[in-house]
């Protein structure tokens, strides 16, 4: 295994770092994509221990900042978050295509990375499998908005209310400042949509571009964590019948119950990395069962 | 490359690889001094990235040339999570050292630190005969503290998260996705600040961003030694362990470790 630390992407620079395998194997490129607004090693360094963990498997990764993130410059010419970041991908597999001669490519991401993922997915054929971790469409309102009268929805924004704003509160007789702009903001969200019934992206176009890129044989894995609002988000795309994962051995569905948004603890990051490490399996020479194991031993 | 303003790269030995990023000095074509960032550990170094590189950037406009680097076993440097401990660190600070002074031919260096980085950054200092001036930016003063600290912090976040803590009951500790091995914990349990009684460098500054008067007090303590001892105290949020979905830059806090450094240097 040898990692380089990289630049690329011409006007705006892109830092990344590429983990090689020990051997070059012709498996598809993994992308491993900004967790939120954290740089490239990912919540608890785990988009490190992966890229790692793929190598010992044969495949060749990228991990990268997005424009404005980590060490990447900003993109200054006004291009919306949820496009730009789509067009980092892009830029990364030309990137490597040029460098390393793949082209074909496995974008990975958690919360606003697993949008990326799916946009590079519906966007460009290269892709030829994504893996979507907690996604939540391209903002956190637009997941909450989903299914707003579930019985889920009301207990998550009840349990919000109960906790959220006491601290708040406490917060403020400690340091005389409320320092809560997020609380408001999702505060505001929730009871729109709890009274209004939401305005987000709709369920039926999100279900439509899944039912699109499944179609195109793309694999696809979409993990979700039991209790976040992404399970809504989840939901929208298929609880409408119209992704039936039993039909289309392409798409695989996983639940990891106890985990939360972005992966915060060390048990279920190694859980994670243990699913991860046998689905890509099938592009490999190793068997999925050894493959997990591998990840975890690393 | 040269007209980037960032330059990251692999530097060190083969068995110790570690990441860097060089922030070239702007105008100043012959700096005097190079500044060596230090990063905080585990989650902490996660929530402070971007506050480190805003950082950087200011020293470099400011024309100091800067090197700021993942510790091995942190960050992109190589090594498991599980491999990491103190005096690995303090030597991976004197390759830094030693890569600023390849690439910048500067004579002085100044360690910035925060947390537990601010406590290498001073025992690096204390090691070494070659640190000009130290900026400590809230350090870890006790050990064992930090240690309560980190785990009240994970019990706190999985609490607000509400899906219970999947690490309770492991052997090791696990912080907020990072593994606290036992001799790491016993490591950092022993660091005790306030027993230093020589001097870490000429010019130390000691900046707190909460509770002025710890702050106050190490600072007190560290004039004893016989160095010229700086407390600067600018109030803001402590951005090491803001939420999980904030990130958050103490604007106020660069710019007076930035003043600072520039002033001593003058």
């Amino acid at each position: 295994m040898r990692e380089e630390a990289v630049v690329f992407g011409g006007k705006t620079a892109l830092v990344g770092v590429i983990t090689y395998p020990a051997q070059a194997q012709n498996y598809p490129a993994v992308l491993l994509l900004n967790a939120g607004g954290l740089h490239r090693v990912g919540p608890g360094r785990l988009h490190v221990n992966l890229a790692r963990a793929l190598a010992g498997l044969g495949f060749l990764s990228l991990r990268f900042d997005f424009a404005g993130f980590g060490d990447s410059d900003a993109r200054n010419d006004g291009t919306p978050f949820a496009q730009s970041i789509v067009t980092d991908v892009r830029i990364a597999m030309d990137f490597l295509t040029t460098t390393q001669g793949v082209d074909r490519f496995i974008p990975m991401g958690i919360c606003s990375g697993a949008d990326a993922s799916f946009g590079a997915a519906r966007s460009d054929s290269r892709v030829v499998g994504a893996v979507l971790i907690n996604g939540t469409g391209y903002d956190v309102a637009s997941a909450l908005n989903f299914d707003p009268r579930s019985v889920g929805f009301v207990v998550r924004t009840l349990k919000f209310f109960a906790t959220a704003w006491p601290r708040m509160v406490v917060r403020k007789l400690n340091r005389g400042a409320w320092g809560g702009a997020d609380t408001i903001q999702l505060t505001r969200y929730l009871l729109r949509n709890l009274f209004s019934g939401g305005r987000g992206t709709s369920p039926a176009q999100a279900s439509t571009s899944l039912r699109e890129v499944a179609e195109r044989a793309v694999e696809l894995l979409l993990v979700y964590e039991g209790c976040d609002p992404a399970v809504d988000y989840l939901r929208a795309l298929v609880g409408d019948g119209s992704i039936d994962a039993s039909c289309r051995p392409n798409v695989m569905i996983k639940v990891m119950k106890g985990a939360d948004h972005a992966f915060n603890s060390v048990k279920q990051q190694e859980l994670l990395m243990g699913v991860l490490c046998k689905w890509v399996a099938r592009w490999c020479d190793v068997p999925a069962s050894e493959a997990a194991c591998n990840s975890v031993a690393i | 490359m040269q007209d980037r303003d960032i330059e990251p790269f692999y530097f060190g030995t083969p068995e110790r690889r570690l990441l860097g990023l060089y922030h070239p000095a702007k105008g100043n074509h012959y700096p005097k001094c190079g500044v060596v960032l230090c990063y905080p550990m585990a989650r902490e170094y996660l929530l402070a990235h971007r506050s480190f590189r805003q950082l950087a950037g200011r020293l470099s406009q400011a024309g100091f040339p800067v090197v700021r680097f993942d510790f091995s076993a942190c960050g992109d440097s190589y090594g498991t999570s599980e491999e990491g401990n103190l005096q690995q660190w303090l030597g991976d600070i004197s390759i830094a050292v030693a890569e600023m002074r390849k690439r910048a031919a500067v004579r002085k260096i100044c360690l910035v630190g925060l947390r537990l980085g601010a406590t290498l950054a001073l025992r690096s200092a204390l090691e070494r005969s070659d640190i000009d001036s130290i900026v400590l930016w809230n350090p870890v003063v006790s050990g064992k503290s930090f240690v309560q600290e980190m785990r009240s912090f994970h019990r706190t976040i999985f609490k607000h998260l509400q899906v219970g803590d999947p690490d309770a009951g492991e052997e090791e500790i696990g912080v907020l996705g990072f593994r606290l091995t036992d001799s790491m914990r016993t490591d950092l349990e022993m660091i005790d600040l306030y027993a230093i009684d020589k001097r870490p460098a000429a010019k130390v500054l000691v900046i707190h961003s909460e509770k002025q008067q710890e702050g106050e007090n190490f600072a007190r303590h560290l004039t004893g030694t016989g160095a010229r001892v700086d407390s600067k105290f600018v109030p803001f949020a402590p951005v090491w362990t803001e939420g999980i979905f904030r990130s958050h830059v103490p604007a106020p806090v660069l710019a007076s470790i930035v003043s600072w450094i520039s002033e001593v240097n003058a």
